[in-house]
């Protein structure tokens, strides 16, 4: 037997605070219905703004289909409203999932190209005249790309993922969807075309219907709770691969379901809204410090957080002063950018301690 | 909850085309602290990982009790046998409290439940972190979010606990501290195996001692079996001072031994 050591005195004693004292401190409790009662006066305002500015009881009106402007409210600025709520969603989820996984802050769809590559997966499909508008053809093109994209940067980026090897590979496969995008542009047989895939590369909410949400729900649905039933898991993962396995987590089976759900949700908003960048990165990231940087607790406030961003951008667009509409993918990736590099900016010494 | 022994059996591995392991048996008894020594790249942390499930062997067996572990749903796994990985670091400034409570995920618990969780409770006294509970670990001194890390693994209460240097980033009182802890668990009739360098605390804690070399077990024992002079120079290439105390075995690596003189 061994000696018994000095250790049992000196590890028990009591402490002032006890564990179960802390329970109170649990922050966050406020966060989702703050969130639904801004994303509820986001999408108010969505449905009052355009060419006609309507009264909040004018909209009740349209939405009930009474009097001249229900067409306009229910199939305009309806279609607009739920597009950048279901797409906001599942940008800002995608990325909580994905910040998740890779045990980093600066994980995002838009940083690993997948809306570029998903896009060009659309492009493709347009180019080649499979697809008009509506086809799933379209949709399917996008996530097949997108989840090519994702999966090239994990198995690139490796397990320990490092900052800089992430956003390499990220870079890398954004550019070449993008030189693959242009390349199709500049050798498209008709100005249609040109069109068509120019739409594409301009993430917009305009002049989308109601066939838009139907093609877009049962994806954003199957993605979303793909990521969502990996919560628990992505918890476990804070503390590494081998401890979350020694956990009885299936690590395979939880990359798989976040590379397949990021995919199937974010290359289906791409098929219909084009490439709407950083709404991924940013909504974890305002969210994450209330719910106490819980992966699990990030997801559901991440994705309100994505809706209300992108249907509050959406509202931007439409009051800003320009000649033609801004582009909504435009204005996030205005405001995303510099976010970015704040981030970088804030983690610079870990990014310079990482090895090259 | 305990008195499963873990087996290796002709336990071999392969990593990146380079054998690893070769013929390795070894057995954790419950109510036994077993300290895994051996120089640098000798496989023991490999072998760590052959016996917590996460690696699979390219031949050989391991047997939890009399069940193949290779054959156990992983949840069953994981209630079985805690795993503390080498130099552990939490991705997110979780709170201290909320790491260790991921321990009791195996048990259908975890950070919603672990504040009221006796078992997350029992392991944070145990390592002397409740005063930092709420503290994100990330904020931690290295030492502290050490016994946080193995606050985490206790909070399992598994028949079986492998630690992968455990005490490395510990500073004296602390090693011992921890150390102390292990010898506890083993006492309430765990199976706890410990990779560690320190020879000292080896000889000082240990039930049985066994010595990996270039992927194959030279040695397995009792530390005054083990930890002798000779083996000492044959595996580590130093000479230890030994000394039989009244209260346990002193073994302290003096000089190295000049090549060849072996």
């Amino acid at each position: 037997m061994p000696a018994s050591g000095p250790p049992g005195e000196a590890m028990d004693g009591e402490r002032a605070r006890t564990v179960e004292e802390a329970a109170a401190h649990r922050p966050g409790r406020w966060l989702v219905p703050a969130l639904v009662i801004l994303l509820v006066a986001f999408s108010a305002l969505s449905l009052m703004l355009g060419p006609a500015r309507l009264t909040p009881a004018a909209v009740m009106d349209g939405l009930l289909g009474n009097g001249g402007v229900a067409v306009v409210v229910r199939d305009i600025r309806l279609p607009r409203t739920l597009l950048a709520i279901i797409i906001g969603a599942t940008l800002g989820l995608a990325g909580a999932a994905l910040q998740g996984l890779l045990r980093n802050p600066l994980a995002a769809p838009s940083v690993f190209g997948a809306p570029q590559a998903a896009a060009l997966g659309a492009v493709v499909v347009i180019y080649f005249g499979y697809a008009e508008v509506y086809s799933p053809a379209l949709p399917l093109a996008a996530i097949a790309a997108s989840f090519l994209s994702v999966l090239v940067v994990i198995l690139v980026a490796g397990e320990s993922a490092s900052l800089v090897v992430l956003v390499l590979a990220g870079l890398a496969i954004s550019s070449l969807a993008g030189a693959a995008t242009s390349l199709a542009i500049s050798l498209s047989p008709n100005a249609f075309a040109v069109t068509e895939i120019v739409f594409w590369l301009m993430g917009s909410l305009e002049d989308r219907t109601m066939r838009h949400v139907a093609l877009v729900s049962p994806f954003a649905l199957v993605g979303a709770a793909l990521l969502l039933s990996q919560g628990g898991a992505l918890r476990t993962l804070a503390l590494g691969e081998e401890a979350a396995r020694s956990l009885g987590v299936d690590v395979r089976l939880l990359r798989l379901a976040i590379v397949t759900g990021v995919a199937v949700g974010v290359g289906a908003s791409v098929a219909v809204a084009g490439t709407i960048g950083f709404v991924g990165l940013v909504a974890p990231h305002i969210v994450r410090p209330l719910v106490g940087h819980d992966p699990r607790r990030t997801l559901v406030p991440a994705a309100l957080a994505g809706a209300v961003l992108l249907t509050a951008a959406d509202c931007a667009v439409r009051v800003i002063p320009s000649a033609s509409e801004v582009k909504v993918g435009v204005l996030t990736a205005i405001v995303g950018v510099p976010f970015f590099l704040y981030i970088i900016l804030r983690r610079r010494a870990e990014l310079a301690g990482a090895p090259a | 909850m305990t008195g499963l022994p873990l087996s290796v059996r002709g336990v071999a591995a392969r990593l990146g085309g380079r054998q690893v392991l070769d013929g390795v048996d070894l057995t954790l008894a419950p109510g036994s602290l077993t300290a895994i020594i051996g120089p640098n790249g000798a496989g023991k942390t490999t072998l760590m990982r052959v016996m917590a499930g996460l690696v699979r062997p390219a031949a050989g067996t391991v047997l939890l009790g009399e069940r193949l572990l290779a054959s156990l749903p992983a949840r069953e796994r994981a209630r079985a046998i805690a795993y503390l990985p080498q130099g552990g670091s939490v991705a997110w400034p979780l709170p201290a409290a909320d790491v260790v409570a991921l321990g009791r995920v195996p048990h259908g618990g975890g950070p919603a439940t672990g504040r009221t969780d006796p078992a997350v409770s029992r392991a944070m006294r145990a390592t002397d972190s409740e005063a930092f509970a709420d503290r994100p670990v990330t904020a931690l001194s290295g030492g502290e979010r050490a016994r946080v890390l193995l606050a985490r693994a206790l909070a399992v209460e598994a028949p079986v606990l492998i630690c992968d240097e455990p005490v490395a980033a510990l500073d004296p009182r602390h090693q011992l501290a921890v150390m102390g802890v292990l010898a506890d668990e083993a006492r309430r009739g765990r199976a706890v195996a410990v990779v560690m360098h320190d020879l000292a605390l080896a000889a000082r804690y240990a039930d049985r001692v066994a010595i990996l070399a270039s992927g194959k077990l030279v040695a397995a024992g009792t530390p005054q079996a083990v930890l002798t002079p000779a083996i000492l120079a044959d595996v580590f290439g130093v000479h230890a001072l030994h000394e039989e105390r009244p209260d346990g075995l002193l073994v302290l690596p003096w000089r190295p031994l000049a090549p060849g003189s072996v």
